[in-house]
């Protein structure tokens, strides 16, 4: 029996969600959860003795623990993987500077700032590794682990409205937003592979677009544009399932369509 | 016996009371400024390696430093830094002589087309008139080429602006188009491959050369800004390498002489030129080159800060420190040296791990 750790944010809640769709497919894995809420869960760490537990000084992590989870903290000792799910990368901060430069070699675009396709780069680079080293700062990885990104924001998110994501709806609508994504997409990879941990993007398949997950897989439509549902969780879960088990000499991103 | 001309001056005026008796730190009355900087004079700053420090300590002191390329909001700063945003007054990089600096303000108003604008290495390109601005160069020609026109906008902008240029004169050694006459910050190979057919070459100016050139300099800055002032300043640090075929060391020394001695002779000429002695504050005897880091070229933030403290005082400003920013990493910076970015850095084969010098 292999023993199986979801750990993260509310993105890795909506994995919660799809255990016992799971738990009926596969009977030789035994799934645990813990998490927080996302801005308690970057407050989260593990102490020495490999408990993660959430920040004893913030009022909202104290509250949350026991209605997320059944115990206060977790031994990571107690699981043979550990599948960290939510990181945003600095998601908005990338979305913001996407839509603000734009490398001059796609030629100018109105209103951005032009710029060299690697300065682009480097930027997102310097986004994605600072969120990926203050992960680690406060959960070391080890060769258990295995990281998935936040889902994208659906579709919905595009619509004016109070669900509309005004930098995600302009980098969605670019004629390079394939190629965006893969560039941010690359560089949380290439900060993966430097850490030897694998990631798993978010499977193809629930995607409509780059950049935007389909509705269809929408927790609930019409009022949260980003949080998935069950469905989604599930495909999630299989994807992670189906990653490099451990450490390799040279993790790479994994673009599933489970 | 009459009296000396010498007797009965300024303590200032001897080398025992002024120098030799006094700390490195300490040196008072170094510069007699001929127009006023305040907080609120706008400033273009432009130069060699040593015109980053200056920059900085401008910007962090509150002066009123123009920056016509200001980093892309949300970006990091070392990110911003490895690329020149805030470095100066726009991403030109380092400009070590005056006619590079010429030929930017002349092509920024259309008056002049650089001969082989874009150069390659491993399949990327490079404005060849600013190669380390974007160290990993462009996907494109067309890239550098649009990059380039936008730059010379900022320039054209930003020099327009401005009420004190303030340029630091670096090398004497530049490299030349044979065909043109343009000049580049670095010769063909350092970082990046000029084309096919190019001819260029060493062009080593000297005093006349670059007195020609500073005059050219400020006659075009006051055909569109007839107020402008300028204050010179010599980047203290030695060469790098020398082309030339001589020792390095006189090489420097020739360069640095030559500079200091062009500066004079600009300023005895020209009420609204005049220079600030940075140079003589980090290679002053009294310091015993502990201004230097340990590779004896670059100032030690010790030194720039001395520098920019008489800089202060000279002008009547109160002194803040620099503002210090994340060095880049992932770049060829020279060792221990506080955020500066120095292409020059690269003639020395050992940077650019093509072995080392015999």
């Amino acid at each position: 029996m292999m023993r199986v750790l979801v750990l993260g944010n509310s993105h890795a809640a909506t994995l919660r969600r799809a255990f016992p769709a799971f738990g009926t497919a596969v009977s030789d894995v035994q799934l645990g959860f813990w998490g927080l809420p996302g801005a308690a869960f970057a407050k989260a760490a593990t102490g020495p003795d490999g408990h993660v537990r959430p920040d004893p000084t913030d009022r909202v992590s104290r509250r949350k623990v026991t209605t997320w989870n059944d115990a206060e903290s977790v031994n990571l000792a107690g699981f043979d993987r550990i599948f960290l799910v939510g990181l945003r990368y600095g998601l908005r901060n990338v979305l913001q500077m996407m839509r603000r430069l734009q490398p001059l070699n796609w030629g100018r675009r109105s209103g951005a700032l032009g710029v060299s396709d690697r300065f682009l780069r480097a930027a997102v680079r310097a986004e994605v590794e600072t969120s990926l080293t203050a992960q680690v700062a406060r959960t070391p990885f080890d060769a258990r682990f295995v990281a998935m990104p936040a889902p994208y924001p659906a579709v919905s998110a595009t619509a004016l409205g109070a669900l509309h994501d005004p930098a995600l709806t302009a980098v969605a609508a670019l004629e390079h937003a394939a190629a965006l994504l893969d560039l941010f997409e690359d560089e949380i990879a290439a900060a993966h592979a430097a850490l030897g941990v694998p990631v798993v993007m978010q499977p193809r398949t629930t995607l409509a677009r780059p950049w935007l997950s389909a509705d269809d897989y929408l927790e609930e439509p019409g009022r949260d544009a980003r949080h998935l549902n069950a469905s989604y969780g599930l495909v999630a879960l299989k994807a992670l399932m189906a990653a490099p088990p451990a450490l390799s000499a040279a993790p790479v991103a994994v673009h599933t369509t489970v | 016996m009459a009296a000396s001309p010498y007797d009965g001056l300024d303590a200032r005026a001897y080398w025992r009371t002024a120098v030799a008796t006094r700390g490195p730190g300490r040196l008072r009355g170094l510069h007699d400024p001929r127009f006023a900087i305040d907080r609120d004079t706008p400033i273009f700053t432009a130069g060699s390696c040593f015109a980053q420090h200056v920059h900085r300590a401008l910007k962090g002191a509150g002066f009123a430093v123009i920056e016509a390329e200001p980093a892309p909001d949300g970006v990091s700063e070392a990110v911003a830094a490895q690329h020149f945003y805030g470095t100066f007054s726009a991403r030109y990089g380092n400009i070590y002589n005056p006619r590079q600096f010429l030929h930017l303000l002349q092509e920024a108003a259309g008056q002049r087309v650089p001969g082989h604008p874009v150069w390659q290495r491993d399949g990327r390109f490079f404005d060849a008139l600013r190669p380390n601005v974007d160290p990993d160069g462009h996907a494109s020609a067309e890239s550098v080429r649009l990059a380039r026109q936008d730059h010379l906008e900022a320039v054209a902008h930003g020099i327009a602006r401005a009420g004190v240029v303030v340029f630091t004169l670096g090398l004497t050694e530049t490299w030349e188009d044979r065909a043109t006459g343009t000049v580049y910050p670095t010769a063909p190979g350092v970082l990046a491959d000029a084309p096919d057919g190019a001819d260029i070459g060493l062009l080593t100016l000297g005093h006349n050369a670059i007195v020609d050139d500073v005059r050219a300099v400020q006659a075009h800055l006051r055909a569109t800004n007839p107020g402008v002032k300028l204050l010179l300043t010599v980047a203290p640090g030695p060469l790098v390498a020398t082309a030339a075929g001589g020792h390095v060391l006189v090489a420097s020394t020739a360069c640095k002489a030559i500079l200091r001695a062009a500066a004079d002779t600009l300023t005895e000429a020209d009420r609204d030129i005049d220079y600030f002695p940075s140079y003589e504050i980090i290679t002053n005897p009294a310091a015993k080159g502990a201004f230097f880091q340990p590779n004896l070229r670059n100032p030690t933030p010790k030194g720039v800060a001395v520098v920019m403290k008489q800089f202060m005082a000279a002008y009547g400003v109160d002194s803040q420190p620099e503002r210090s920013l994340p060095a880049p990493d992932d770049r060829p910076a020279d060792e221990d040296d506080n955020a500066v970015i120095c292409e020059e850095l690269m003639n020395d084969p050992a940077a650019r791990g093509r072995g080392g010098a015999a």
